[in-house]
């Protein structure tokens, strides 16, 4: 289990001012995670943001050392601006290998991928999964991950990666990755439950998923907050109102600041889009197959 | 139509099939996943919900 967020808006924000700065900011939230039993995350990190007047593709920071101590990326947060950004601070589930392959967000063309949870029985779907990619999407796993994997499966639903989709069509794309997953896994016997907190994004629009395969359990943590703009200050960050044409949104494992109104729990096997007009859409995933 | 309190959609109490007393009002959900968490807590959500319905002295709990 680990612990992510994102970050999409019209306007470009400070790495550091998501990353270091807020009260529970994704960097504390790697040693003390308050919405997790295991409160820390040290198995890596990794940080995606797009620059889209120099490429369309993002570029990707990833270690696997923890987050809290890696000088580099303290670095670059204090240089860095984008108007989309995801990061993420990893636990690696047990028997999943600390490897710098293995730190999201994974990264294919466009897109970005992060994921928090777990894939039960991967390992008796691992073969079955990688029979049904694309050559090109088979040869370029890095990885060992249950969470790469299911990137490629996202992907491979997409068909073509190279084409702009609708913010619509990718959440559609990542639930029906979802409903693949759980056939899979439903087909080899495997009834205990999977926790799929993903998120994907091709900096222009953001969906992500807050899912467990049994309803009736709580699934992983997920918050979203919307307005105007992010602002930080003096160690307080939060998204403003006002009247103004700009808009933000941050989803995210945990909420950043410890203002609960500015933060709203994504519902439990909903789907959150961002569209490209940076608006916010909740929807009901239907994934039984 | 009513609002589920947790994910905000819209929908036709006549056919929902999940709901949950609290407080003496029934709430409506989409869906097993929102009415459990609704139960898990319900001081967040029945705060923020603008459309409640009234539980009359002997109607049903609506229990899911």
């Amino acid at each position: 289990m680990c612990r992510f967020l994102c970050y999409i808006g019209s306007e470009k924000i400070l790495l550091e001012d998501l990353l270091y700065r807020p009260k529970n900011s994704l960097i504390l939230q790697s040693y003390n995670a308050k919405e997790r039993k295991e409160p820390l995350n040290g198995d890596g990190f990794g940080v995606g943001w797009y620059t889209p007047e120099i490429s369309p593709t993002p570029c990707v920071f990833r270690s696997l050392t923890p987050a809290w101590s890696n000088q580099n990326l303290r670095r670059i947060a204090e240089h860095v601006k984008s108007t989309c950004l995801f990061a993420h601070v990893r636990s690696a589930s047990p028997g999943m290998r600390v490897s710098e392959f293995n730190c999201h967000p994974f990264q294919y063309g466009r897109y970005l991928w992060m994921h928090n949870g777990t894939i039960e029985g991967f390992s008796r779907i691992k073969r079955r999964l990688r029979e049904s990619l694309a050559d090109p999407l088979y040869d370029a796993i890095e990885g060992t991950t249950d969470s790469e994997h299911a990137f490629a499966v996202f992907l491979n639903l997409l068909q073509d990666t190279e084409r702009l989709f609708p913010a619509h069509e990718i959440a559609n794309a990542l639930v029906r990755t979802v409903a693949q997953l759980e056939e899979l896994t439903s087909n080899a016997g495997i009834t205990a439950p999977s926790y799929y907190n993903f998120a994907v994004t091709d900096g222009q629009s953001i969906a992500t998923v807050r899912y467990v395969s049994d309803p009736t359990l709580e699934p992983i943590s997920l918050y979203y907050s919307e307005g105007n703009k992010y602002e930080c200050h003096e160690g307080f960050g939060q998204i403003v109102d006002g009247h103004s044409d700009h808009r933000a949104v941050i989803v995210a494992s945990e909420p950043l600041t410890e203002w609960k109104k500015d933060w709203v729990r994504v519902a439990p096997n909903h789907v959150l889009t961002v569209t490209h007009n940076l608006e916010v859409k909740i929807d009901l995933m239907e994934t039984k197959y | 139509m009513v609002t589920d309190p947790v994910c905000k959609m819209q929908i036709d109490e006549k056919n929902a099939k999940y709901s949950y007393l609290y407080n003496g009002r029934i709430y409506f959900f989409c869906s097993v996943g929102c009415s459990v968490e609704f139960s898990r807590y319900p001081q967040d959500y029945a705060e923020n919900t603008s459309e409640k319905k009234e539980v009359s002295p002997g109607q049903g709990s609506g229990s899911v």
